[in-house]
């Protein structure tokens, strides 16, 4: 990758040699930059993706079978500081968590790939709501929630007219699975032309090669794929009023 | 499935994982399948059969010779499709003369500025390859970003068409077919991938794409199974179009 920064990648182990050549000459991976009004996006950091303690993933999946493993809460420790500082500036936290019908009705494609996915809905057995968002990173008054179906924040969701009402012009994405929701939703950002940049410390995955080539392809062609304290010292520089309509937090 | 191609890019954890987690069951076919063909122009494949490094000199996007067998597969699948009167879809790009909709491509490519078209040749980058050319019948949808469907009609097509599943095919595995992927995924459509008739510039992307798709979207199935599929299908299963249309017109 071409964007002048030396050192390894998590995806250089995971690529052939010939890879390494054509993304070098073909172009891919420069750097597209921050934009001026950042929102901050965790994606789906459930407990059915983290699992409801730090534990091994294939301890942690025998009970929450998306869990990512120990690697989850690794992660949540970078949202967690990532949030802080945009909430600190008042800027725009979004989360996004799934929803179902009880009777699992709209899972639809879901269902047609995994031999497990009718554990994803409420279970008596279960202590915690899968969809609920880990209490370590929860949501805050002026935050935001997203409720979504679908891999990607905009499918079938607000998302895109909140990011329009805030008058945001780029998103800083963190969450999971890498392969999966944040990917998915970096496309659909990206399609709508909104810099986007991804926490790599702030995402995780249940595959070790997903999480690495799915890295490298958002970096490619869609994303800045950048370390945590890069975008902590970005959001260090904006001023504290960009977005003065936040939600207030409180009913009117 | 013999041993899949994504196999020798797992580490040991990632393949206890999927086989614990209950990912990559099989979705199955739908009943009535459209045939989607995603941007395999000479931009994408170079205009002649070279290796990837040689082509992508004068074709920055392209994914050199993989495309060559790709595109026999997807021909034998478009053929197999014409005969049984199943729709066959097509996706390229589309772009202004001063590229002001560009936005967001340029911003990650360093080469983001290069044209479509190489001087040294007459081609368009975007036009879909002669091996494979739309036939009247077929439906060509321009696109903008990764996925057909986004900023496209290729949804509203579907439903007019009424289709309930698509087998996809195409470049790259990793950015157009993956995007086309998901969306389709999102709308409750069954998604089938045809192994060989898709290709990428980067072999690990190639390869983790297609695990990533496997285990939670589409089933990534070899060729001749979908024509297996295909041959069972009763012919008289669509209103196509009459054929003769525009030959690029804009979707």
């Amino acid at each position: 990758m071409n964007d002048g920064k030396p050192g390894a990648r998590i995806w250089d182990a995971f690529l052939t040699a010939r890879d390494k050549q054509v993304f070098a000459t073909s172009g891919f991976g420069a750097k597209a930059g921050f934009g001026k009004r950042p929102a901050l996006l965790v994606i789906d950091v459930s407990y059915g993706f983290a699992g409801d303690k730090r534990e091994p993933i294939l301890d942690s999946i025998k009970r929450w079978s998306n869990s990512c493993g120990a690697e989850s809460w690794d992660a949540i420790a970078a949202i967690d500081t990532l949030a802080q500082a945009f909430r600190a500036k008042n800027m725009p936290v979004i989360y996004t968590t799934g929803q179902n019908r009880p009777d699992g009705w709209d899972v639809g494609s879901w269902a047609w790939k995994n031999t497990r996915t009718g554990e994803s809905l409420p279970r008596p057995t279960q202590n915690l709501d899968a969809n609920e968002i880990v209490a370590e990173i929860a949501p805050q008054p002026q935050d935001i929630v997203v409720y979504k179906q679908k891999p990607s924040g905009f499918f079938g969701s607000n998302l895109a007219a909140y990011l329009t009402l805030l008058g945001a012009d780029s998103v800083i994405v963190t969450g999971t699975t890498t392969s999966g929701c944040v990917r998915a939703t970096v496309i659909d950002a990206f399609s709508m032309n909104y810099r986007v940049a991804v926490a790599e410390e702030g995402c995780f995955d249940r595959s070790q090669a997903s999480h690495a080539i799915n890295l490298c392809d958002m970096h490619a062609k869609y994303a800045d794929v950048v370390p945590t304290a890069e975008i902590l010292d970005h959001i260090a520089t904006l001023a504290d009023d960009l977005f003065p309509d936040l939600p207030k937090g409180k009913a009117q | 499935m013999s041993e899949p191609i994504w196999n020798q890019f797992l580490t040991e954890r990632d393949k206890a994982v999927f086989a614990a987690s209950g990912y990559g069951a099989r979705g199955g076919f739908g009943k009535r399948p459209a045939l989607l063909v995603i941007d395999v122009n000479y931009a994408f494949c170079g205009d002649k059969p070279e290796p990837i490094l040689e082509s992508i000199k004068r074709w920055r996007n392209s994914c050199g010779e993989d495309s060559v067998p790709a595109v026999a597969a997807i021909r034998s699948l478009i053929d197999k499709c014409h005969d049984k009167g199943l729709p066959v879809i097509y996706t390229t790009g589309v772009r202004r003369d001063d590229n002001w909709d560009s936005g967001s491509w340029s911003w990650k490519n360093a080469r983001g500025g290069e044209r479509p078209t190489v001087p040294v040749s007459n081609i368009d980058g975007n036009e879909i390859v002669a091996e494979i050319a739309p036939a009247p019948q077929d439906i060509v949808v321009l696109k903008q970003k990764p996925s057909g469907f986004f900023g496209t009609n290729l949804a509203s097509y579907l439903t007019l068409l009424g289709a309930d599943s698509v087998i996809l095919t195409g470049t790259t595995t990793s950015g157009c077919v993956r995007a086309t992927v998901l969306d389709a995924f999102s709308m409750n459509y069954h998604v089938a991938i045809a192994e060989e008739g898709c290709f990428d510039r980067s072999q690990a992307s190639h390869a983790i794409n297609l695990c990533d798709m496997n285990a939670k979207y589409a089933d990534v199935m070899k060729t001749a199974e979908v024509l297996d599929f295909i041959d069972t299908l009763p012919e008289d299963l669509f209103d196509l179009p009459k054929g003769a249309p525009p030959k690029m017109a804009r979707a």
